[in-house]
């Protein structure tokens, strides 16, 4: 009897995603993509770790 | 004896030439990988009919990349480098070293048995963060900086070139690693 109790509860009451699969709210998701920053420059000689170890080694 | 290789300079419309065509492509990574392969004492041997392959698919990536994220909107140079770096470890263009026997000027060690065991890694992932750096560093606004990762830091260079070597990356996870190095570090304490 207890165990029939407690199955007809709601096992997601108060639960905040369930509520909200209730209610029809969306979770609406969105990664930052904002396009390429503006540079001030209009180029520029490359530099990565290894570009500048190759540019000192060639001093 | 050859003359030392240019240093190649990057521009705005960097990723709009990569989408124009294979030519300025080939071109670019070609003068990069040269450039950077000297300070191993190495000349790249580049293989065309890979690099194509690779242009074909950060092209087809490229064009996709608004869509595959929720939100949708522009991808950033992160995501862009990642996917250039994905594509260029992936048809590995390079397929040997010529040796300059010291040509240009003595080489550092380390960097050559690295650049031995991991040719294609290296220099795609070199090859990306380059572009993320121009960007970074030169962009309007915002902070801008250095990637928290030294040319010495060959520890760091084995763990990114064993992953990418020999373990499933994607250009998400490319572009992921790329944004982690221009995390700002000044909210320490």
């Amino acid at each position: 009897m207890k165990e029939t109790k407690r199955l007809n509860k709601d096992p997601f009451a108060g639960c905040v995603l369930a509520e909200m699969v209730r209610r029809g709210e969306q979770r609406r998701y969105s990664y930052p993509q904002n396009g390429l920053p503006k540079v001030s420059v209009k180029s520029a000689p490359v530099w990565s770790p290894f570009a500048e170890a190759a540019h000192r080694s060639q001093k | 004896m050859k003359p030392r290789p240019e240093r190649w300079e990057p521009t705005p419309e960097i990723f709009d030439n990569l989408a124009y065509s294979c030519g300025e492509f080939s071109a670019m990574v070609r003068k990069h990988y040269t450039y950077v392969c000297c300070a191993g004492g190495y000349e790249p041997v580049v293989n065309d009919a890979r690099l194509e392959d690779a242009f074909v698919s950060y092209q087809r990536d490229k064009k996709h990349a608004p869509k595959s994220m929720p939100g949708g909107g522009a991808p950033d140079h992160f995501k862009l480098g990642g996917i250039l770096a994905y594509w260029l470890r992936r048809f590995a263009p390079v397929y040997d070293l010529r040796d300059l026997n010291m040509a240009y000027a003595p080489k550092n060690p380390i960097f050559s048995e690295l650049l031995k065991k991991y040719p294609s890694e290296l220099l795609a992932f070199d090859m990306g963060l380059a572009v993320c750096d121009f960007f970074e560093s030169n962009k309007i606004g915002g902070k801008t900086g250095k990637p928290a990762v030294h040319e010495n830091d060959f520890d760091y260079y084995k763990a990114v070139c064993c992953v990418m070597k020999f373990k499933n990356m994607s250009p998400h996870s490319m572009g992921m690693i790329y944004r982690s190095l221009y995390v700002p570090l000044d909210f320490a304490v």
